[in-house]
């Protein structure tokens, strides 16, 4: 279950059953089809989306197999099928609910023959992409394009990423190797034009050199006919018709600089001194930039804007024969990419069975409809029949123009498509306190060119005493990151001592969202300085130590000869002396080699060097045959790594253990190869942008701060939001590589310098920041500051001159891309806003971190760090003297009154814990704290644990259930895949058999109404969740709740509490009455269902009984435990409280 | 005091790190090749050097040089260039563009340094010896030139860069004392002093030689033109001297040598200052992974 599941995206409050607000109800009862519902953020959109699929369905008796639904992430589209399920059961699994993406996939399964291409394609990974683009590399036609695969610096500037960008920024916008060869032309015609913008510059330089506004209004004319001679002379398709179109643009402004100097001549109009530079400076007569009297940042020397074009064409003429052969090879390889599979779906729509594909569905639901591609758009359209079109989106939220996404779709296409749509507002907010939307109204008015206004109004604003929008402003000094700003912030977040803040926060509720990675990185390391748990998007924290070892690992495995990472291993795993290293270092044999040949008793530790030797054989011994995730799960199973990890390190982990998962996504994955090591190498500079598409959302950390770009944070909410170095320097927009050229391409040759990039992305920034702030639920904390030259108000003349001059052919404006986003946001700023610049970023509130009592001494948590390393340390050099410093380290958290008390969840397993040995619990649920070290040889490893056939069984009935598959071959194959997925064949055999005997149940004719129900129920203050496994409908209309149990032991159903809890939550699920509940046996002891009924007293009586023990929990401490037989499983039977029959390790003496 | 004789690059080591010394030298610890091409074509226009220099007599005329060069590069290219260290075919010939321009640009007959160079070189690839205060040092010199008053040393890189200049040459005293990290720098330095002093050694040296040591970069300058039938690729180099230098901060480089030899022979191989060689070195070394100095940083953080 991922943690979107608690908090989905699209849902405006986490209770179930709110119901509509007027706005969203208006939406969902009308019959008004096509719709349009532009929805600000947090209004609920998708949540109205899926109430007005719900109304078709109950209300209007559509067939839920008629329905499309179309949302961005796989998450989306997951949990809107999981609320339709759980609001019209099984039907709700009907609908079609698909990303833009996988609607494709399936279209293109379904009509491979059709479409012309193999049925069993598969979806190109990364890996393999970056593998096609190895190969094909000599395909290119080198002239302009340098052959370097890497420089000096590595891979980022080669011609292979070069070519990845190529590929990537064309194919979104739909545009194929054929189209640019067709735009093109051949080389020569392209290298004709490259000269051009010398020639202009020699053209105003030659004749513009005038000193008085008189002189050079006399020459104005001959340039004007020299540039329409360079313009004459070019063809009028493709290439030459954009640069035909450049020249236009500059023969309109010398007609309009005549004019004006002609004015100033004439005595009508007045220009400031020096403007007679003005011309000579536009057509980049001076060879070093603006001279005296121009002002610097003018920015408008325009033949720069035809000579980035040319040198675009250049690489593009280049590149264009790689980007051919690329496509050949996925063809070759069966493979297509992820932008493949819309330009192949939109060609199949565009055929012949066009219609018949069309006609599967009657509806068409479209969700962020704003971030969608040309192509997608074509697509959406080609769906549609009787214009029963349904489209949500927000305007002020489309952050992906720059990605190929056409934010017109929603506003002006949409129009033109459909002349009958209806427009319905979204404005009433759900999510975050109202001086975090006036900040976000404001500031979204300074955006030019916004087509719909829309405000933001938050309903049913819950009370709340603290500070909401806050501003901290940078430190003067130079290259100041404030990062120390906003440690403290967090600190005092996490402590909510101050009197600022309405309530403490979890690490979990706060959010660092950030323009680009750079801002993060300077926090993240005072985040680690100051033992902040945080977690980054999509990172694979290649900096982070354990990783490093971990990574290191694998890289030993894969070429033994790299000493280097044999060492690394060595040490931080088997923790070799310095002695025993050397050993192993010395002589001519590879290291691997004497490890395993030298005899231990030449070491000085040998049992460590024994350890290593074991793990290193047996490694090795299958590295050559085992996939590579088989591979990682034995390196991490057999050498428990892992437990030689932080916890800050295990979350670091995470994107490397997904990195090694979608590996060779084929069926059957490739084992570890050098390959894969070079690829994790180059995997920041190669794929930095694969984290940045709006397909991709990151898993949201519930125990950390999470750290991500805006761009990943899109759709998701925190109650605390900190951005820092919000200023116009770092906020700077530019323009990208190809903008013009595939602008050309997608939209007509003349488009190419109609439209300036870098104002767009201006746009689109404030459009970044707007959907940063809306983030925010309690707390936005903005940090940033102003150069002083940015409060400088004064435009110069010249500039003001220029702006007027300039006619409206000329897209450039002067000052172009400055975007004084601090100065905004201190206009903007509610009169409310704080300013924590001296306050909570200055300096902490109460204590942050707790105390440690040692040997008479109260010290803080890093001083009491020191100590125990000095204890350590004296303890290795025999220095540790019996008396004084023994004392027992009191660390008040451990031992003394438990205040404050961290949030609790309960749930039934968590309870049943407690009951068992308040310790244990206290260890598990209270604090997180690390298992015991467990020695992998001494593990019984043999035998299947009961735990895994259990899981398997429960999610094959989860997924079984999703799927509505009925069948017990059915149910097989997922139980297959799922086992063969994690490993867990030897589970199979036994899980297969709980199957057998679920069959034999009568279970299986039953309607199934729910599974894997997720529920959260208030008792008393204390929040108790858990999952139903699933809840059916007996032949005679009662419903009942089933616990599977695959184990073997047998549950008292009279004095049981596990299904009076089920039965308390069924009360806010269900509209009926749920009073009985049983134990579906599917284990040994099975096959048999033991069910009864509850009444109301015997829930009350559970219920009050649960109520005492959360109660007692509250007042928990570490010092109370039951030692018992459950210390055998318990993950910390190395404390003393395990009885010595139990200890497994050495024990820790107290 | 030790006899033990040490290379320059081996004294540079240490000074660039004496826990990389200690990883790389004492325990022979391997590591990845990561720039094996870059080894490859250094190989290849060291031996197209010392090939032409050791078969052309005084007499031989510029052309015929030049065009013996380009035979002798072509033949080191096929024996030490191989596909394998390449991502593409295309790099792979890109490469030998751009090394193969810089030897004709070397040899050009029209006035290339190289047709000296050969002319009258007396010595490739020469050993040379010394010892100074009691410290052994040792190497090989790329090519020893009889110039009118002396011998002139030359040691060719692939460009001089940051090479020790006069400019920069008051950073050894820093690096002496701790206040920099400047190992390139002192390595120049080192290679210096070894090169004039054992040249001094050597059989064809006569007193009152005037001894003279330049690094030669024959790939300083590279362009990359672009035209509608491919690419061209030329390519200049010049030398740099440091025997001034080495005259002007004699003491403080006999320092830095003593100080790295004595370390070496002495087998003390602790990081010192750490902050410094941490922000200076590590971040490019090959051993950072397994940098127990280093990583202690990292895990105390």
């Amino acid at each position: 279950m991922s943690d979107e599941s608690e908090y989905p995206s699209w849902f405006p409050v986490p209770e179930e059953d709110v119901s509509p607000e007027p706005q969203q109800r208006t939406i969902i009862n009308s019959d008004a089809y096509p719709m349009r519902v532009l929805a600000g953020a947090g209004t609920g959109k998708t949540f109205t989306m899926v109430r007005k699929i719900e109304h078709l369905i109950d209300e209007e008796d559509v067939s839920p197999d008629r329905i499309l639904a179309l949302t961005f992430t796989n998450n989306a589209a997951d949990s809107m099928r999981e609320k339709l399920n759980a609001k019209l059961g099984t039907a709700g699994y009907d609908i079609d609910a698909y990303t833009y993406h996988s609607i494709c996939n399936e279209i293109l399964t379904d009509y491979a023959y059709e479409a012309g291409i193999d049925p069993d394609f598969e979806v190109a990974t990364d890996a393999e992409k970056y593998a096609i683009v190895l190969d094909v590399l000599d395909d290119i036609e080198y002239r302009s394009v340098k052959p370097n695969v890497y420089g000096s610096d590595g891979y980022a500037s080669g011609a292979a990423s070069k070519l990845l960008n190529f590929i990537g920024s064309m194919k979104r916008s739909g545009i194929s190797p054929d189209d640019i060869d067709a735009f093109l032309g051949p080389a020569d015609r392209v290298y004709d034009l490259a000269d051009l913008p010398e020639r202009i510059e020699a053209i105003a330089s030659d004749h513009l050199g005038g000193r008085s506004v008189a002189s050079v209004l006399d020459s104005l004319p001959e340039v004007r006919d020299e540039l329409a001679a360079e313009r004459d002379g070019l063809g009028t398709d493709g290439i030459e018709a954009s640069t035909r179109d450049f020249l236009d643009r500059l023969v309109d402004l010398c007609d309009a600089l005549e004019t004006a100097f002609e004015a100033h001549e004439a005595g009508e109009r007045d220009l400031p001194d020096n403007v007679y530079k003005l011309p000579k400076y536009l057509f980049g007569g001076y060879a070093s930039g603006a001279p005296k009297g121009i002002p610097d940042d003018l920015g408008l020397e325009l033949t720069d804007h035809l000579d980035s074009f040319v040198s675009d064409c250049l690489a593009a003429r280049d590149l264009t024969a790689g980007y051919a052969a690329y496509e050949r090879e996925l063809d070759e390889r069966n493979l297509i990419d992820f932008d493949g599979l819309v330009v192949e779906t939109a060609a199949l729509m565009d055929s012949s069975v066009g219609e018949e594909i069309a006609e599967r569905w009657d509806y068409v639901f479209c969700d962020e409809f704003q971030d969608t591609d040309r192509l997608q758009f074509d697509l959406v359209t080609s769906l549609v029949t009787d214009d029963n079109l349904f489209v949500v989106g927000d305007d002020d939220q489309a952050i992906y123009e720059w990605r190929g996404a056409n934010v017109a779709n929603i506003t002006d296409e949409l129009d033109r498509a459909f002349a009958a749509l209806e427009d319905e507002p979204l404005e009433e907010n759900f999510r975050s306190r109202q001086p975090i939307l006036n900040l976000a109204n404001e500031a979204i008015q300074k955006l030019d060119h916004r087509e719909r206004h829309k405000t933001l109004k938050r309903v049913d604003e819950p009370a709340y005493d603290g500070d909401t929008v806050a501003t901290v402003e940078l430190p003067d000094e130079d290259d100041a990151d404030g990062a120390t700003q906003l440690r403290t912030v967090v600190q005092n977040l996490l402590s909510g001592a101050a009197d600022n803040l309405d309530e403490a926060y979890d690490p979990g509720d706060i959010a660092l969202l950030v323009r680009k990675n750079d801002h993060a990185t300077p926090v993240i390391e005072e985040f680690e300085d100051a033992g902040i748990p945080y977690q980054v998007a999509g990172d694979l924290a290649t900096e982070s130590v354990g990783v490093g070892t971990v990574t290191a690992y694998l890289k030993a495995l894969a070429r033994p000869e790299d000493e280097v990472s044999w060492n690394r291993v060595l040490l931080m795993r088997y923790r070799l002396c310095d002695a025993d290293l050397r050993t192993l270092n010395a002589g001519d044999d590879s290291l691997v080699d004497t490890l395993r040949e030298t005899p231990l008793d030449e070491f000085e530790e040998p049992d460590r060097v024994a350890e290593a030797h074991e793990h290193v054989t047996e490694l090795l011994a299958i590295r050559d045959s085992a996939s590579l995730s088989h591979l990682y799960r034995e390196l991490t199973d057999i050498t428990n790594i892992e437990w030689y990890l932080s916890e800050q390190e295990r979350r670091d982990l995470a994107q490397l253990e997904d990195v090694i998962e979608q590996y060779g996504d084929s069926a059957v994955q490739p084992p570890l190869t050098p390959e894969f090591i070079n690829s994790l190498e180059h995997y920041d500079s190669l794929f930095d942008e694969s984290g940045s598409t709006p397909t991709s959302q990151p898993d949201v950390a519930d125990d950390a701060v999470n750290v991500m770009t805006i761009h990943k944070s899109k759709g998701l909410d925190f109650p605390v939001v900190l951005t820092p170095q919000v200023t116009a320097d770092e906020w700077a927009p530019s323009s990208r590589t190809y903008d013009a050229l595939e602008t050309g391409l997608s939209d007509g040759a003349e488009a190419a310098f109609a439209e300036d990039f870098v104002e767009r992305d201006a746009r689109e920034t404030r459009r970044v920041f707007h959907v940063g702030i809306t983030r925010a639920e309690d707390v936005l904390v903005l940090q940033g500051g102003t150069e002083d030259d940015d409060d400088a108000t004064d435009v110069h003349p010249v500039s003001e001159a220029v702006d007027e001059i300039l006619p409206p052919q000329i897209p450039w404006q002067p000052a172009r891309g400055q975007l004084p986003l601090w100065t905004d946001v201190q206009e903007c700023l509610p009169d409310d806003a704080a300013d924590w610049t001296d306050t909570l970023a200055n300096e902490t509130v109460g204590r942050v971190g707790g105390t440690v009592q040692h040997d008479g001494d109260e010290l803080a948590v890093e001083a009491a760090r020191d100590r125990v390393l000095d204890l350590a340390t004296a303890t290795l050099d025999g220095d540790l003297s019996p008396r004084a410093e023994r004392e027992t380290l009191q660390v008040t958290s451990l031992t003394g009154p438990s205040t404050p008390s961290p949030p609790l969840s309960h749930s039934y397993t968590s309870l049943a814990a407690y009951e068992e040995c308040p310790r244990s619990h206290y260890l598990d649920y209270v604090v997180n704290a690390f298992p015991d070290y467990q020695d992998a040889t001494n593990e019984a490893r043999d035998g299947v644990s009961q735990r895994e056939i259990g899981l398997l069984f429960h999610d094959t009935a989860e997924q079984a259930a999703n799927q509505a598959v009925e069948r017990r071959e059915e149910w097989y194959e997922i139980c297959e895949r799922l086992a063969s997925q994690r490993r867990a064949e030897d589970a199979l055999p036994a899980a297969k058999q709980c199957i057998d005997r679920y069959f034999e149940l009568d279970l299986p004719s039953y309607e199934l109404i729910d599974a894997e129900r997720e529920f959260e129920l208030d008792i008393d203050g204390h929040e108790l969740v858990g999952y139903i496994d699933a809840v059916y409908r007996t032949p005679d209309d009662e419903l009942v709740v089933i616990d599977y149990k695959a184990t073997e032991r047998h549950r008292d159903l009279e004095d049981d509490k596990q299904l009076p809890i089920y039965l308390l939550a069924c009360r806010d699920l269900y509209d009926e009455p749920v009073a009985r509940a049983g134990y579906a046996y599917v284990g040994n002891i099975g096959p048999k269902v033991e069910s009864r009924t509850f009444s109301d007293s015997d829930l009350e009586a559970v219920r009050d009984d649960v109520t005492s023990s959360m109660n007692d929990i509250a007042a928990f401490s570490f010092s109370r435990y039951t030692s018992g037989e459950h210390c055998r499983w318990c993950q910390h039977n190395q404390l003393p409280c395990a009885p010595a029959s139990v200890t497994v390790g050495p024990g820790l003496e107290e | 005091m030790s006899s033990e004789s040490l290379s320059p690059s081996r004294l540079a080591n240490y000074a660039t790190c004496p826990r990389l010394y200690d990883y790389r030298y004492v325990q022979g610890v391997n590591a990845p090749d990561r720039t094996e091409l870059y080894l490859n074509q250094g190989t290849i226009y060291h031996e197209t050097i010392e090939d032409v220099c050791d078969a052309t007599d005084r007499d031989d005329d510029p052309e015929t040089i030049h065009n013996r060069a380009m035979q002798v590069f072509d033949a080191k290219w096929d024996e030490h260039s191989t596909p394998d260290d390449y991502e593409s075919a295309a790099h792979q010939e890109y490469q030998r563009a751009e090394n193969r321009a810089a030897i004709a640009s070397f040899f050009d007959p029209d006035g290339g340094d190289g047709i000296e160079h050969a002319r009258y070189s007396v010595a490739t690839e020469c050993w040379v010896e010394c010892e100074v205060d009691g410290r052994e040092l040792h190497g090989r010199a790329d090519n020893v030139v009889r110039t009118d008053d002396g011998l002139h040393i030359f040691d060719y890189k692939r460009n001089t860069d940051g090479v020790l200049s006069s400019g920069t040459a008051e950073y050894l005293g820093d690096h002496f004392d701790g206040e920099a990290h400047e190992p390139k720098r002192v390595r120049n330095a080192f290679q210096t002093a070894t090169y004039v002093e054992g040249v001094k050694n050597e059989p064809f040296y006569e007193d009152g030689m005037e001894v003279r040591f330049s690094f030669y970069g024959i790939l300083n300058s590279t362009s990359f033109e672009s035209t509608p039938s491919g690419y061209d690729v030329s390519a200049r180099g010049w030398p740099r001297e440091t025997t001034e230098i080495y005259e002007n901060h004699y003491d403080t480089i006999w320092a830095l040598i003593r100080e790295a030899h004595d370390g070496i022979t002495g087998e003390t191989y602790e990081p010192e200052p750490l902050d410094l060689i941490t922000e200076e070195a590590c971040p490019d070394c090959d051993y950072r992974e397994m940098c127990a100095d280093r990583l202690s940083t990292e895990v105390h953080r």
